[in-house]
């Protein structure tokens, strides 16, 4: 499975793509993107030019969110020219809040193949940020992260990169109240063991968390497993595996947990769990997320899980 | 008037545009089947008075009509012990040229008929011959200025295709038998850098050996790649340009539009998870009043007045399906697909006809204006 649509909404406003030829009409209810088309990829046009016509529109000083998308379909650029253009411009969007980095689906390009680059120098120019989100974890870092108002971040990849969660496990982000990170498979670079992932289940790195999200991984079993006695489910009130490859064994270690008893909600979407592990799950009295049962691939005499968005 | 139809007389499409002959207040059309044409190229006799209406259908989804046309192709009486094996093993991608060329010969027989019975024609077998050519078709496309994309040169081996790809500094492609129909044998591939990936429902068994499947899946090994490309590129495909579709709740989508008489009237929006929107795939029909309202009307009108600009490159054919597509820009739109047989659309109505009713009317029409 492969992420199929482009951000329709975002931070709750309606996204739209940003025309140089209209301009920015309206901050207060659209989110823009700025990416290039696919005709566009053929001319001189780049995403960092339309980065620089859309800082000096007038309504710039108004825009409270930005989405990056689709920035090359031929010569696989790195989003450097981008992180560095955004730097460069940042005296121009004064009260940006929200900001998402390469909102590209399947059909643009592989998720794996997106070509990241080091974007903590973002989150060093805009200081007001609340919510940061990359897609891609090619070649991705998120640096020394140390940000003090940010409240949001999301990191989807089809396998993050160890480096990567070095930099999470080891952040400043005081006010973090939302984390979620897509972890992937071993196939598309994921190389870390559940043992790394140790500091984010603690209470004391991120002490406002609410919502954790460990999705489309590979070894959502042993996360559930790691979560028995776990400090940070004294903390969250929302626990999101989804998009894994949770099975009985780890749906047993949620029933196991009395922490998760005491959550608001818990979302499973896409698992691997038998009816009658499903079922007592439903008797947990929390709203669980369910759907999306997988079956096991068969081949060879061996059974293989899938996370939902690998490529 | 009467009707008659060049078909596989057990086929639904036969079937229904029967029923849809009946209803209009016709009689029921005469059935020419495929099988006994290409053994003795006749039509019935009629008389004078009598106007009649030929439909050429699909000759597809039958075995014996695909062997016999392929050892037509081929100029042999048959049987092929080759030939025999490839049509009876379900799925088995070959002998494309051959099967083309008897197929072309069965429309050149038909199109004679036609002008010594003065038999009127709802599509016509010159255009169905170049409907089922794509390199024809791209042509004629371009010929009538309508929006296609590139299209590489011909080659015949991966290696000649990735050297193509670079020459046009293009990444992505589908590659697609030049006769294929539906999503058979065709192949999205995208390179980056040392990466390569190729996403197809042709299952790669051995060189020369694919098999056509009703699942996707994502080859990643280079060797598999241009195994799989050898084999389809050498059963002559060519490659065009693969641009991104748009997509709305997390599915991308194109157009099926059907043009009757020059006019867009049946529309379906085909909807998949994957980059293949074929409908056969397990994908499915999206809700167009919905798409309508995301892509806005001006540009819902654009994917029709293009499908009819395609339509009009065949002005000897009644009914032309399109398939259009809306680039991820949402502004840009391009004509993927023009087919000769692309009628069958059961439960989509326009104006309250479904699309053999308003065909009907429109063949109607057409002879009284004579």
């Amino acid at each position: 499975m492969t992420v199929n649509s482009n951000a329709e909404l975002f931070c709750g406003k309606v996204v739209e793509d940003y025309d140089p030829a209209t301009g920015i009409a309206d901050p207060a209810s659209i989110a823009y993107r700025i990416r290039i088309s696919y005709d566009e990829s053929e001319t001189d046009i780049t995403v960092e030019s339309k980065i620089d016509f859309f800082s000096m529109d007038p309504k710039a000083a108004e825009v409270t969110e930005l989405i990056i998308g689709a920035f090359d379909f031929e010569s696989s650029n790195t989003t450097a020219g981008i992180v560095s253009k955004l730097v460069e411009i940042k005296d121009r969007l004064p009260k940006l809040q929200n900001l998402f980095i390469g909102d590209i689906t399947y059909e643009e390009n592989e998720m794996s193949w997106i070509q990241q680059s080091d974007v903590s120098p973002l989150l060093e120019a805009y200081p007001d940020l609340l919510h940061f989100q990359v897609r891609g974890g090619n070649g991705l870092s998120l640096g020394k992260l140390i940000h003090h108002k940010l409240e949001t971040l999301i990191v989807e990849t089809g396998g993050m990169p160890a480096n990567v969660i070095r930099e999470v496990c080891y952040a400043t982000l005081p006010n973090l109240v939302k984390l979620e990170l897509w972890l992937g498979t071993d196939d598309y670079g994921f190389d870390s063991t559940v043992d790394d992932l140790d500091p984010l289940f603690g209470d004391k790195l991120f002490p406002k968390l609410k919502e954790l999200g460990l999705r489309n991984s590979c070894i959502s079993d042993q996360i559930a497993k790691k979560l028995i006695g776990a400090p940070v489910m004294n903390i969250i009130e929302e626990l999101d595996l989804s998009m894994g490859t949770l099975g009985d064994e780890g749906g047993q270690a949620l029933l196991d947990n009395p922490a998760v008893k005491k959550l608001k909600g818990l979302d499973l979407d896409h698992h691997y769990m038998s009816d009658a592990m499903m079922e007592k799950l439903r008797g947990l009295g929390i709203p669980v997320n369910l759907s999306g049962q997988e079956d096991e691939d068969e081949y060879d005499g061996e059974s293989y899980r899938y996370v939902e968005v690998g490529e | 008037m009467q009707f008659w139809i060049l078909g596989n007389p057990e086929n639904r499409r036969v079937t229904f545009f029967t029923d849809a002959v009946c209803k209009a207040g016709f009689a029921a059309p005469l059935v020419i089947p495929y099988q006994s044409f290409i053994a003795d190229p006749v039509f019935p006799t009629h008389s004078e008075s009598q106007r009649v209406c030929l439909r050429i259908e699909s000759p597809g989804e039958n075995a014996d009509v695909r062997e016999a046309l392929i050892y037509s192709g081929m100029n042999i009486a048959g049987p092929v012990h080759e030939v025999h094996e490839l049509v009876n093993d379900t799925g088995r991608i070959g002998f494309a040229k051959e099967w083309y060329a008897g197929f072309v010969r069965v429309l050149n027989q038909a199109k004679l008929l036609l002008a010594q019975q003065g038999i009127s024609c709802m599509n016509h077998p010159d255009d169905i011959a170049v409907l089922f050519d794509k390199v024809k078709c791209h042509e004629r496309m371009r010929m009538h200025n309508v929006p296609v994309p590139a299209l590489l040169p011909v080659v015949h081996t991966y290696d000649e295709l990735r050297e193509a790809m670079r020459a046009a500094g293009i990444n992505r492609v589908f590659v697609k038998p030049v006769h294929g129909s539906s999503a058979s044998g065709v192949v999205a591939l995208r390179v980056q850098h040392e990466n390569v990936a190729a996403i197809s429902s042709a299952e790669f068994v051995r060189p020369g050996c694919v098999y056509n499947r009703l699942r996707m899946q994502v080859y990643r090994d280079e060797k598999q790649i241009a195994g799989l490309l050898d084999t389809i590129l050498g059963g002559y495909a060519v490659a065009e340009q693969w641009i991104p579709k748009a997509s709305i709740s997390g599915r991308s989508f194109d157009f099926r539009v059907l043009v009757i008489a020059g006019k867009a009237t049946h529309l379906v929006v085909r909807t998949s998870k994957s980059v293949i929107t074929n409908l056969h795939l397990g994908n499915r029909r999206g809700d167009s009043d919905e798409v309508e309202a995301y892509i806005g009307k001006e540009t819902f009108e654009k994917v029709k007045t293009t499908a009819e600009q395609a339509a009009a490159a065949f002005p000897q054919s009644l009914y032309i399906a399109a398939d259009v597509l809306l680039a991820n820009d949402k502004k840009t739109v391009k004509v993927i697909e023009t087919n000769a047989f692309g009628d069958l659309l059961p439960g989509i109505e326009h104006e309250g006809r479904s699309t053999y009713e308003t065909e009907i009317a429109a063949a109607e029409s057409k002879t009284k204006m004579k």
